[in-house]
């Protein structure tokens, strides 16, 4: 018998375990060995395993009693061992983490977040006193109500005039190494207990010291940085100065659009309804089915106002018949045209011309109406008499391409929380708020004194209110979500759509540039400069990208100093900008994403924002394409070929370097190494920028929003039950009940939803049913139990109020580990979509990699169970 | 200690399974409360599992010349109930006779019941007919609820009908997916009518429970019916608790001197009726004590 069919048998391994131990010891080894047979490892490996885990037990006391606990929970100690399936290199595994965990206690505070708690208790005190300082409301009141006399404003004068002497010689004061990184250190201390306490005052505070920070790293740059003697570094250095010089505007503006968001609060309407103003609600559609528009109508039915006072308007640019039909069946009006010029602004004006209510409010076809929509917003209207439009938030219950590829909806704020959560909110307060094209409500005489919406450029909304702004007309924004519709359902989308609107802003910046003409407030024309440069941020991005490949593949002296004196400068730059937004604009948008959001888009908007700049006339409107699916993954290569190429040449940027770190000249490894570390900072970016590149599958149609009422299911037997509604979608909802039912999939139920004091009844049939989980969907609706529905669901007050409560405040280290990891996951998935011949030489890598990564000692999560810490410490 | 009247518009609206849901909604929430059966009928003791063949019931123990108390019967501790008791017709038709002489008759029950402090809820379960008896009941209690389904024959009623003043409506038995009855509820929403803010919906299980001859918490936990019942403790518990509450304080101004002596008074006679209670129960055969386990059925 040959050793090779020995091996085979069943009880081979027992046959010869047993020449050598006793049976208890053999029959105990081959259960142990068939374990492991059973879940297809190999021989080889399995033997050794059954051996090594008998010499574990010969070794160490496994029978006693803190052992047994640890290996009753092997999973929360070694997360990625697998104790039934060993792999051959699991016994490194184990000890790596074995002595991770040994000198790394979960129990036990690490020596760096001790030496961290204790100088956060020493500065207790400290930041304790200038909170109260900061936030004494009675000091505030003081300050704002009181006009100063002639005395107190003199000395205010004398104040600043001194403070900005102060501040000019603190920017240009020119430093050593040393003296540079004191100031810098002290600054930055002060910043960390700053950033600890509340209200106004810390975040003026950290504004004025990030200013500081900036402002001197410009002056140092403008003065000291730039090699006049050779061309090529002068031509890459002074775009990257440019560059440099955009991003100040674009920060320093941001911090004075945002310092001081206005949080306005509804006003109430009178009790008499007939001092209410008659509203015209538009909901203008060009290409889109009929069933994303339904919705819409359906909950603009519902609207809380008199009947009498609210008309409806479908306004169809598309001329289509089934529109005509569906507007006359719900009893609302209709309206086309034959000529189709100037897109949606001609579509709204030619409707204004056949309408004549005092309010105008805009809808886009897929934007769902609260509710409430009406009355949290028109009482501006009648309290402000030269209130010329007030503006609500977008939201969308359907992910944006971004979110829906990085598989992170409703985890991270999504890129249009910052503008709509802070920036709107921010603009208001210099009465400078931009009606959006959608969810807002316009005054007639207003519109009409401006000419209707602009129809000069392809941005008309931010147009329209612009020119309100200059006719003197002031605005509002309310940031209470009243609305929600379909995020873009592809980047492709998404990218056209901001295409539209960069190209759009600037042509407003050329044409009637904000910043001159009559009729505006200083306020004004420094928010509308900023949101039109947001846009122009194509170039700048673009050279950030690729500003250090300039040294590394041209030898370009970009900034000409010492590589010290940069870090000095540029670091406590970087990091006070990026604390400040991360304090003002942290609960709105992460760290680091808009470098992602930037980055994806800079390409794009590149080339359209100089056109237009260069020629406002050229560029059309067009349509943003929504409420479609997505078959299938794909890498959508088009939209990333751009990105692909940078990515190669910042491979050969990297190559360069480190030919440059073996034969360049000694004085320049370091600046070689910062260059090194700013490409691969870049490289993460285009990482993340290839992840989103990947669209994932969306395959559902109606988007499923999530959201908790009591609801009340009938069943065919006559019993009423009560049960909690989860989330709904516009053809079915998802419901939990209390007990497990004994309702099966394909039973009618009759689901009952409350509105108001109503209740509506709609027939459903149950499709899956997990436990207490029931998904139900909606049987074959009436046209009245669709408009039910929909108000029923979509349409209540409280369904989006909910809206970025969710997220975390922004962490810097965190959203930082963020980036890193989505940088590789986006080089990880790319992978999969390459060439074979690439894909095979990536994936052998990529598996090098993750084997040694697998190695890595891993975290514990640190609930350990008292009895067992108990244990441990007293053995 | 308020005492809530629960009457139906007709019969056969619910009144009694309403009466022995809201009982037992306000005794989760905590509070004392004893139900009295005025229904000849004899009913409400069956939703507390009370085995059929038992007849005793405060009416039939005064027939009988026992004291009435020693109808009281404990379904859980904090939750009492009060049968009306088995009578014959003869014995019935003597009954209201005594009854109509004595016009005090309940006043004094209620005032004893009152002064033991044992409760701090009494809910009456009235018939919907215009009996003596009926009508004493009625003018026991502070509050009127008068239970309606959403049907034509309630509406017409309630046009018809004399009604209590100040008392509030509540619809029982609703249906949402009968076109009838939504109209009915939105018509009265919209009309004067004083409707509670909720309905109490009909559930098949109601029905199966009265025949198992249990409370339908008991008999299906997960019914919305429940829940409704629930609600409706809330709602007595915020507006007719709170506002005895605030009526009682405002009197306290006038009464202060007077509370130490009635105190007493009161005191003197709950002993004597917490006796009375006791020694009834240790009688098995007078007083089935009878648990909610009880598996009869009828």
């Amino acid at each position: 018998m040959s050793i090779g069919t020995l091996w085979k048998k069943e009880n081979a391994f027992s046959d010869i375990f047993s020449w050598v131990f006793t049976s208890a010891l053999t029959v105990w080894c081959a259960r142990r060995y068939r374990l492991y047979r059973s879940h297809q490892v190999g021989v080889i490996c399995a033997s050794t395993y059954t051996l090594l885990y008998l010499c574990a037990w010969i070794i160490f006391p496994l029978e006693n009693k803190p052992w047994r606990q640890v290996r009753a929970e092997h999973a929360r100690w070694f997360p990625h061992i697998r104790s039934d399936q060993p792999r051959m290199a699991d016994v490194l595994r184990y000890i790596v983490q074995f002595i991770a965990i040994l000198l790394i206690s979960p129990r036990k505070a690490t020596f760096f977040s001790s030496v961290f708690r204790q100088s956060q208790r020493l500065f207790f005190p400290i930041s304790n006193f200038l909170n109260k300082l900061f936030n004494d409301q009675h000091l505030e009141n003081h300050l704002a109500q009181e006009r100063p006399s002639a005395g107190r404003r003199f000395l205010q004068i004398i104040l600043l005039i001194v403070s900005a002497i102060i501040g000019i010689v603190i920017v240009t004061q020119p430093l050593n190494v040393e003296g540079q990184l004191f100031f810098m250190a002290s600054l930055w201390c002060v910043a960390i207990i700053i950033k600890q306490l509340q209200g106004h005052m810390a975040t003026r505070i950290l504004i004025l010291l990030s200013l500081l920070v900036s402002c001197r790293y410009l002056w140092w740059r403008y003065t000291s940085t730039l090699d006049w003697n050779d061309s090529v570094s002068q031509f890459f250095g002074l775009l990257l100065l440019g560059a440099e010089t955009y991003a100040w505007i674009v920060l320093v503006l941001g911090y004075f659009q945002t310092i001081w968001p206005l949080h306005r609060q509804p006003e109430p309407l009178p009790k008499d309804t007939a001092s209410w103003p008659t509203v015209d609600l538009m909901i203008p559609t060009y290409n889109e089915d009929l069933s994303v528009v339904q919705p819409t109508v359906y909950a603009a039915l519902g609207i809380d106002w008199p009947k009498e006072k609210l008309n409806i308007y479908l306004l169809d640019d598309g001329g289509r018949a089934e529109f005509q039909e569906f507007a006359a069946q719900v009893g609302i009006h209709y309206i086309a045209r034959k000529e189709h010029n100037h897109a949606k602004a001609g579509n709204i004006n030619h409707a204004l011309s056949l309408s004549h209510g005092e309010l105008v409010a805009i809808f886009d076809c897929d934007h769902i109406p609260a509710r409430s929509f009406l009355q949290l917003t028109v009482g501006c209207f009648l309290k402000e008499r030269r209130l010329g439009v007030v503006q609500t938030p977008h939201h969308f219950f359907s992910p944006d391409p971004f979110e829906r590829n990085l598989k992170n909806f409703r985890q991270v704020p999504n890129e249009g929380t910052l503008f709509y959560g802070l920036v709107q909110d921010g603009n208001d307060t210099w009465d400078g708020t931009f009606f959006c094209g959608s969810c807002a409500v316009l005054r007639r005489q207003a519109l009409e004194e401006v000419g209707g919406i602009a129809v000069e450029t392809v941005t008309e909304d931010a147009h329209t209110s612009l020119r309100m702004h200059r006719h003197g007309y002031t605005s509002a924004y309310i940031r209470i979500p009243q609305a929600a519709g379909l995020a873009t359902e592809s980047l492709s989308a998404h990218i056209g759509q901001r295409i539209r609107w960069a190209r759009g802003m600037a042509q407003i910046f050329r044409i009637d540039n904000p910043l001159l003409g009559k009729g505006l407030k200083l306020g004004q024309r420094l928010c509308y400069l900023n949101a039109m440069l947001h846009f122009l941020v194509g170039i700048p991005r673009l050279i950030f990208l690729t500003a250090p490949l300039a040294f590394l593949i041209f030898h370009a002296y970009i900034i000409y100093a010492p590589a010290t004196l940069l870090i000095v400068f540029v670091l406590p730059h970087i990091m006070h900008a990026n604390l400040t937004n991360s304090h003002l604009q942290g609960k709105y948008r992460h760290s680091f994403w808009s470098e992602i959001y930037e980055t994806v888009l800079a390409w794009y908007i590149a080339r359209p924002t100089m056109l237009a700049l260069i020629d406002p006339k050229e560029g059309k409107f067009n349509v943003t394409a929504k409420g479609g699916l997505v078959d299938e993954s794909y890498v959508d290569w088009v939209i990333s070929r751009p990105y692909a190429f940078l990515v190669m040449l910042n491979m050969i940027g990297l190559c360069f370097g480190a030919w440059r770190l073996y034969y360049g000249p000694e004085n320049e490894i370091s600046t070689v190494l910062i260059s090194l570390a700013w490409v691969f900072y870049n490289m993460l970016i285009f990482g993340g920028a290839a992840a989103v590149a990947i669209e994932a599958k969306q395959q559902r149609r109606s988007h499923r929003v999530e959201f908790s009422m009591p609801a009340i299911l009938l069943t065919e037997q006559g019993y009423t039950i009560p049960c909690v509604l989860d989330d709904y979608s516009v053809g079915g909802v998802g419901i939990q009940l209390r007990h497990r039912s004994s309702l099966n999939n394909g039973d009618i139920v009759t689901l009952l939803l409350q509105r108001g004091t109503n209740e509506y009844t709609f027939r459903c049939r149950i499709m899956r049913s997990e436990g207490k989980r029931l998904g139900l969907s909606l049987e074959a609706l009436s046209r009245q139990d669709q408009i039910n529905f929909i108000q029923c669901t979509f349409a209540r007050a409280d369904t989006w109020a909910r809206w970025q409560n969710n997220f975390p405040q922004d962490n810097l280290l965190r959203s930082l580990r963020q980036l890193i990891l989505l940088g590789v996951y986006g080089y990880r998935r790319m992978i999969d979509y390459m060439p074979p011949i690439f894909s095979h030489v990536l994936q052998f890598i990529n598996f090098i990699a993750t084997w040694i990564v697998s190695f890595m000692p891993r975290r514990i999560d640190g609930r350990t169970s008292p009895h067992f810490t108990h244990s441990q410490t007293s053995d | 200690m308020p005492v809530i009247a629960l009457q139906g518009v007709r019969g056969g609206v619910g009144t009694t399974s309403v009466a022995a849901g809201l009982a037992h909604a306000l005794h989760r929430l905590g509070e004392t409360v004893l139900v009295i059966d005025f229904s000849q009928n004899n009913q409400l003791r069956l939703h507390f599992s009370m085995p059929f063949a038992e007849l005793c019931g405060w009416a039939r123990s005064e027939c009988d010349g026992h004291f009435w108390q020693q109808g009281v019967v404990q379904f859980c501790a904090g939750l009492d109930f009060l049968p009306f008791g088995q009578l014959s017709r003869q014995e019935f038709c003597l009954f209201t006779q005594q009854v109509s002489l004595n016009t005090q008759h309940w006043q004094d029950k209620l005032a004893q019941i009152q002064a033991s402090k044992d409760y701090s809820w009494i809910v009456l379960d009235v018939p919907a007919d215009e009996s003596i008896l009926t009508q004493q009941a009625l003018a026991l209690a502070d509050n009127h609820l008068i239970i309606i389904n959403a049907d034509a024959n309630c509406h017409i009623r309630l046009h018809q009908q004399e009604l209590p003043a100040e008392s509030h409506f509540l619809v029982n038995q609703f249906l949402p997916t009968r076109l009838l009855q939504q109209d009915l509820y939105q018509l009265w929403r919209k009309t004067a009518l004083t409707l509670l803010p909720l309905v109490v919906h009909h559930d098949e299980a109601q029905g199966e429970a009265l025949a198992a001859k249990k409370l339908l918490a008991s008999y299906r936990a997960d019914s919305q019916v429940v829940d409704d019942l629930q609600t409706l403790a809330h709602w007595c518990l915020i507006h007719i608790h709170e506002r005895q509450k605030n009526e009682s304080l405002s009197a306290q101004g006038l009464q202060n001197h007077y509370a130490p002596q009635s105190s007493q008074d009161t005191s003197v006679q709950g002993s004597n009726f917490e006796s009375l209670k006791h020694e009834s129960a240790s009688e098995p055969s007078a007083f089935p004590f009878v648990r909610p386990s009880s598996q009869e059925s009828l």
